[in-house]
């Protein structure tokens, strides 16, 4: 069987204030014009649809269109689920009846677990469809008190499905999580699932599948061997994914559950770059020109010029107008501009504060009788603090 | 501050308890509170801060606080457990109406606690604080915090956040020193400018004093003040010269005087005596008096004696007589007790025969005694003998009741039960014929049924091995027919093969057969069949074939096996017969009676055998009841007869007793007799006893007439005695020339008294002669004087004193004005260089204080100077955080320009903007920018202010709304920042309603939802 596997659309997200609905559109019309020439059997779409829980109306339109034209047109069955960012309840609306058309869309887990199935000339491949789940949501579902992080979610998953699943079957899983060995290769884009830590699920834990699909994680990496596999995200949406080209995957699986498997490269029309430039004469130019770097490309600029240049992004902003970030890291760190630091303030009597304060204003050492009545100030004042 | 455990009741929109347990998200760290608009989130943190301080946050009061929607009665409680470092504390305070519900009370109480794990909750370990001030004192100190800081730098509330950052300098300082423990700064200046006010005042002061003492001497400067003063001092110097003269012209007059005076003195000596003479000689009279009084008293003395004693014998007489009344009086009485005691004898003699009576009877009962006694005795006898019969009727009748019950029983009840028993035991051996039977039929089923079940299974087998066989069948049909198909594939290849020369010249000879005509030369065609294909071929036609026969062998014993069951199975049917068909439910049926019907009839046996025994109980029962029946009766009748004898006995003894004497026994009797006995005796006893008193009141009597007759003789004799003494008296009263003895007595003096005219008399003359001789002597020494005019001398003596006073007055008064002139030269000059001291004194501190003050060219205070030092390391972490929500776009500065002429400066803010490289003001920044540099700058504080102040610990900060003016992507990096918060004992907690926000942090947040009567708090947390 020839499978799709794609993930993180993030359909209707604004990168720097840029909505890039239209990118992703153009995006994914190149996506389906390479379903429609490989062929594959069925699209996974591992989650995060869209960018917001409620997104914005075009995206849905957008994503209306395109799987419309997958499924109705193309006649390819499209196996989905929600991420973090979807929202479980919006994502999963008509599920059953959309299902009767090869639109297999998970938004919220339902118990029991029920694969879909589908079938090829060496037999059936059971697809376990499990959407994004927060271990209070599992928790209530299944009356169990244990689940407390996303692996115990995932181990308690994985039992229910390993007590059904028939011998000998084929299985594949689509799933979003956040594999731990992949600690260090996440980008910025990503939202951190869980505020206080214990996220991570162990790959190990999907020894079980023939393939596993992932998504959550923009970069396309691959666990277990080649097993578990993360696509990546339809396009760069952050400045750190800039060196990581993205792609789709496209995996033929054979009848005892090993396959082979290629990237297919997605090309957007406006690249990312992280750049090095400086300004001179009111001017900016590049200093680096190892990437092609088009006019429209989002670029991220690193700023080599080591003083303050006025109005900076707009010098830049008239040679690449799609220029998003300015850092600086030449620029003179503002210091402070006392001549004291907090630790000789703490650890300085009074009067040699006063003093110091003194000698800065008025360019001269304190004279005797001013040293007296300073003194006699102090002294009082302490007095009566203690 | 790191809260522990909040409890609010009736407290703003919240009715009931709730309950927050800020532990649970000690994991997360960050924790958010939502819910619909007015649910009660910001009022979470009211309670906190009300807990705290009794203040609310924002704009609303603390009674306010209390919720509308509970009962009068029900109070409005917080309770707040907080842990500073590592001290735990708890503060409670409650609310409620009084009595009158115009006011409220409040309580309240704070105290130290730790965690006790038994008990599993926190135990209070201090003695609690419950005044209200003192609870403010204590939370400030600890904390660090007043409530208004509390309230700008620990819970950012809604709208203020940016105080912080766009506050100008004087607010800010205030906020500074508060955190960073710089008050003393702020001190010190203002102590410069109290010193410095000080200062002026008292040189004021000086400087009026100045003025003052001038206008005192009445001077304007000094120099004249000073020429002033000499002149006076010689004007002194010529007054005292003139003192001398007048001393002496004083010194003559007062001479002249005194002589004078004496002269006066003598002559009024002499007027004094004659009066004193004159006065003395009008008393001559009195004296003439008093001397005849002595001697009248000389003549009476002597007879005072006899005047005593006539007196004497009078009292004496005058007593007796007194006494004779006395005796007269007593004799009345006794009479009259002599008369009542005679009459008294004369009525018991009247009794005495009635007494006598009386004595007979009572020998008479005593002689009866005995007899009485032994009535007694047959009496009680009988009685006995009476109960002891009625008990023996009693148990006969017992008897024989009992006797007849136990025959009924036997007839009525045993015996036909044990006829009913006996039928039963009878049928036994029936019923277990019975049972044999069918336990055998039941056997016989059972075998047939597992014959069928088998023969089933064979069945179902066999079918199975049809169709296996079919297929095989199949199969091996296919193989042969491949193999023929190949075969001859293979024979038409030869074929070919050998006919290929042929093919291209078909004149040649065929190889087989050698003819020379070939009508049908074998082609080739594509699919060539190999030797091995053949072989293969073969094979799988012989495999086929083999499989086939032996399945085919299967099938024919499994069919045999069938076969013979059916068989068996047929004549176990038949010898069954009709039983085989029966129900299994009905077999059973009947099994189950015949089983109960057998164990019934063994079971009779039992109870027949019981029931044999009984009966014959009863029967032993009623012969001994008949037995006792008889002796009962022989018993009853010896009885009876003893009974009839001792009535006889009593009847005899009654008829020697006196017939109208019923006593009731023997002892009422006695009674009686004793009675009577006592009655004689105290006849007799008073008989005597008047006897005896008659006796001894004639003895009385006699006594006292005998005693009047004494007494009147006496009398007699003194009465003569009387006489003579008074014409004794008479005839001496004549002798001395007395009138009447009235006169005597007048004239009679005390010794004392006449000792006493005799003294006066003596006196008067010796003072007489005195008097007269110092009259003498005056006269002789005035005799030829004259005296002068005491006046005039005394006029000119008073005027030269006068002068001479005066003059000395006028110049002590010259010497003291000179003296107090110079003390107050001296003083001014004093005054005039402490004045100078104290001017360089105050222009160095003014100068210091205008220094301090701002007074300098960035128009810095002191404290503010100091300050800036803390603010620049605030902006220096607030800018790390800032670099990351602005994507390293904007960076705080401290800026020291002064911005408006005089105001203060140096704790102002500014950002500048890295993509247009300018500065901008803060209040320029948007709704978003504004808020999450806020946010950077109060993170950044917390973080200096944990790392250097003195006891400040900024653990947890709470932020009320202000995330809905932020984008979804700075939402993002503001979430990345609050949770990424350095620090292990940091938490944070947003209020906010945005819903995104919801889904972000979904596990660690607090629900508030609202309800018609109150909201409620719902954890959702891992």
């Amino acid at each position: 069987m020839k499978i799709l596997h794609t993930a993180d659309w993030h359909l209707g997200k604004s990168f720097n204030n840029y909505q890039l609905l239209e990118e992703q559109a153009k995006m994914l019309e190149k996506l389906t014009q390479i379903i429609e020439a490989q062929k594959p059997d069925v699209v996974l779409l591992a989650g995060d649809i869209y960018d917001r829980s409620v997104p914005p109306a075009n995206a849905v339109k957008v994503f209306d269109e395109t799987i419309s034209k997958i499924i109705l047109e193309l006649k390819t069955p499209l196996i989905a689920i929600a991420g973090n960012h979807d929202s479980p309840e919006r994502i999963g609306f008509g599920a059953g009846l959309l299902q009767k058309q090869g639109l297999h869309i998970s938004g919220s887990i339902e118990l029991p677990i029920r694969p879909i199935i589908l079938s090829d000339e060496f037999g059936e491949i059971y697809f376990y469809a499990i959407p994004y789940t927060e271990p209070e949501t599992l928790r209530y579902l299944s009356k169990n008190d244990d689940i407390k992080t996303h692996q115990d979610v995932f181990d308690w998953i994985l039992s229910q499905i390993k007590a059904q699943h028939p011998t000998g079957k084929r299985a594949v899983l689509v799933g979003h999580a956040y594999i731990s060995e992949a600690e260090g290769n996440d980008s910025e884009s990503e939202r951190t699932l869980l505020v206080g830590g214990a996220a991570h699920v162990r790959a190990d834990t999907f020894e079980f599948f023939d393939y596993v699909a992932l998504g959550h994680l923009h970069r396309p990496l691959s666990f277990l061997g080649e097993k578990v596999k993360y696509a990546g995200s339809l396009m760069k949406y952050s400045f750190s994914e800039a060196p990581y080209a993205k792609s789709v995957l496209m995996l033929e699986m054979n009848a005892k559950g090993t396959f082979t498997h290629e990237r297919i490269l997605l090309k957007p029309s406006k690249e990312v770059h992280r750049v090095k430039g400086e300004i001179e004469d009111k001017k900016f130019r590049l200093t680096e020109t190892k990437l092609d770097i088009q006019k429209e490309d989002f670029l991220e600029v690193s700023l080599q010029n080591e003083e303050i240049v006025p109005n900076a992004m707009q010098i830049i902003q008239r040679e690449y107008p799609n220029a998003m970030v300015l850092r600086w890291p030449e620029l003179p760190k503002i210091t402070s501009k006392s001549r004291l630091t907090t630790e000789q303030v703490v650890s300085m009597s009074e009067f040699e504060l006063f003093q110091d304060f003194y000698t800065f204003f008025t360019k001269k050492e304190l004279d005797k009788p001013k040293k007296e009545v300073i003194t006699k100030v102090i002294t009082q004042i302490n007095k009566e603090n203690n | 501050m790191k809260p522990i455990r909040l409890e609010v009741t009736a407290f703003g929109a919240f009715a009931d308890k709730q309950i927050i347990d800020f532990e649970i998200f000690d994991k997360s760290r960050l924790f958010l509170i939502h819910g619909p608009t007015g649910s009660g989130k910001t009022t979470l943190f009211d309670a906190m801060t009300y807990a705290l301080y009794g203040e609310t946050t924002g704009a609303r009061e603390g009674k306010s606080m209390r919720s509308d929607h509970v009962e009068k009665d029900t109070k409005t409680e917080v309770l707040f457990i907080f842990k500073i470092g590592l001290q735990i504390y708890q503060i409670h305070r409650s609310l409620y109406p009084n009595a009158k519900e115009d006011d409220f009370i409040t309580k309240q109480s704070f105290c130290e606690v730790t965690w006790d794990e038994q008990i599993q909750q926190y135990k209070e370990c201090s003695t609690p604080l419950t005044k209200i001030t003192d609870i403010k004192a204590e939370v400030e100190k600890i904390l660090g915090f007043t409530a208004q800081q509390f309230k700008q730098i620990v819970i950012l509330p809604q709208g203020k956040f940016q105080e912080l950052l766009i506050a100008p300098t004087d607010i800010k300082e205030k906020i500074l020193i508060q955190i960073f423990d710089a008050k003393v700064y702020e001190n010190i200046t203002e102590a410069l400018n109290a010193k410095s006010k000080l200062f002026k005042k008292q040189l004021d002061d000086m400087n009026t004093q100045l003025q003052a003492q001038m206008q005192g001497i009445g001077q304007t400067s000094i120099e004249e003040a000073k020429n002033h003063y000499e002149l006076k001092n010689q004007s002194l110097a010529g007054l005292k010269n003139q003192t001398n003269n007048l001393l002496k012209a004083t010194q003559e007059a007062q001479k002249a005087y005194q002589d004078a005076k004496l002269q006066h003195e003598d002559y009024k000596q002499k007027l004094e005596a004659e009066k004193l003479l004159s006065e003395h000689e009008l008393k001559l009279g009195r004296n003439q008096t008093q001397k005849a009084q002595l001697e009248q008293a000389e003549l009476a003395e002597p007879l005072r004696a006899d005047l005593n004693e006539i007196a004497g014998i009078k009292k004496d007489i005058h007593e007796r007589k007194e006494y004779i009344k006395t005796v007269d009086s007593r004799l009345i009485s006794y009479q009259t007790k002599q008369t009542d005691c005679a009459k008294a004898l004369e009525n018991l003699e009247n009794q005495s025969d009635d007494i006598k009576q009386k004595q007979k009877k009572v020998e008479q009962l005593e002689a009866l005694k005995p007899k009485y006694k032994e009535r007694d005795k047959i009496l009680s006898l009988t009685k006995e003998t009476k109960a002891q019969k009625e008990a023996t009727e009693l148990k006969i009748k017992e008897a024989e009741q009992k006797i007849q019950k136990n025959k009924q029983e036997a007839e009525q009840k045993i015996n036909p039960e044990i006829e009913q028993f006996t039928l039963l035991t009878q049928k036994e051996d029936f019923w277990k014929a019975e049972l044999t039977k069918y336990q055998n039929w039941e056997k016989q089923r059972n075998e047939l049924k597992k014959l069928r079940s088998q023969y089933t299974e064979l069945d179902a087998k066999l079918k199975e091995a049809n169709i296996n066989l079919d297929g095989l069948s199949q199969e091996r049909l296919q193989k042969s027919a491949n193999y023929d198909a190949l075969d001859a594939r293979w024979r038409k290849n030869q074929a070919a093969v050998l006919a290929l020369p042929l093919h291209e010249d078909d004149s040649l000879p065929c190889p087989v057969c050698g003819a020379t005509e070939h009508p049908q030369l074998a082609q080739s065609d594509d699919k060539t069949v190999s030797d091995k294909d053949l072989e293969k071929a073969k094979k799988d036609r012989n495999k086929a074939e083999q499989d086939y026969d032996n399945a085919k062998k299967q099938y024919d014993q499994i069919a045999q096996q069938a076969h013979e069951l059916k068989v068996r199975g047929v004549a176990f049917a038949e010898q069954l017969g009709n039983i085989k068909d029966k129900a299994e439910e009905v077999f059973k049926k009947e099994l189950e009676e015949i089983e109960n019907a057998l164990a019934a009839a063994q079971n009779a046996h039992k109870t027949l055998k019981v029931l044999k025994e009984k009966l014959q109980n009863l029967q032993q029962e009623i012969q001994d009841l008949e037995n006792q029946l008889q002796s009962l009766r022989k018993q009853l009748d010896a009885q009876n007869q003893q009974f009839n004898e001792e009535n006889t006995a009593l009847q005899v003894i009654l008829a020697q007793l006196p017939a109208n004497d019923s006593f009731a026994d023997e002892k009422a009797m006695d009674k009686f007799v004793h009675k009577i006995s006592t009655e004689i005796e105290k006849y007799l006893e008073d008989l005597n006893n008047l006897h005896l008193e008659k006796d001894k009141i004639k003895e009385t009597l006699d006594k006292q007439n005998t005693e009047k007759h004494a007494t009147q003789r006496e009398i007699k004799k003194l009465e003569s005695r009387l006489e003579d003494k008074e014409k004794k008296l008479i005839r001496d009263l004549e002798k001395r020339k007395f009138n009447s003895l009235e006169e005597m007595q007048a004239a009679l003096l005390t010794e004392l008294e006449r000792q006493k005219l005799r003294q006066e008399i003596d006196i008067w003359a010796s003072r007489h002669a005195i008097l007269k001789d110092s009259l003498e002597k005056i006269n002789q020494k005035l005799k030829d004087l004259v005296i002068p005019e005491i006046h005039d001398v005394e006029a000119d003596k008073n005027k030269k004193e006068n002068d001479l006073q005066q003059h000395r007055e006028k110049i002590t008064e010259l010497e003291t004005l000179l003296k107090s002139y110079q003390t107050q030269l001296q003083k001014i000059e004093k005054t005039q260089e402490d004045l100078q001291i104290l001017d360089t004194q105050a222009e160095h501190t003014l100068t210091l204080y205008n220094l301090a003050n701002g007074k300098n060219e960035l128009n810095q205070k002191f404290q503010t100077y100091v300050l800036s030092v803390f603010l620049d390391e605030v902006v220096q972490y607030a800018n790390k955080r800032l670099a990351f929500l602005s994507q390293e776009r904007y960076q705080l500065r401290r800026i020291e320009e002064v911005l408006h002429g005089n105001r203060k400066a140096g704790l102002d803010l500014k950002v500048f903007d890295s993509y247009s490289g300018g500065e901008r003001r803060v209040n320029n920044l948007s709704g978003g920018e504004t808020f999450f540099t806020s946010l950077a700058l109060a993170l950044g504080l917390a973080d200096v202010a944990t790392a250097n102040a003195g006891g400040i610990r900024l653990d947890s900060m709470f932020i009320d709304e202000g995330f809905g003016t932020l984008d979804s992507e700075t939402l993002d990096l503001a979430i990345q920042t609050l949770m990424n918060l350095d620090g292990e004992h940091r938490l944070v907690g947003i209020i906010s309603h945005v819903n995104e926000l919801k889904e972000r942090v979904s596990s660690s947040r607090l629900e508030i939802i609202k309800g018609k009567q109150g909201s409620k708090v719902k954890v959702h947390a891992n």
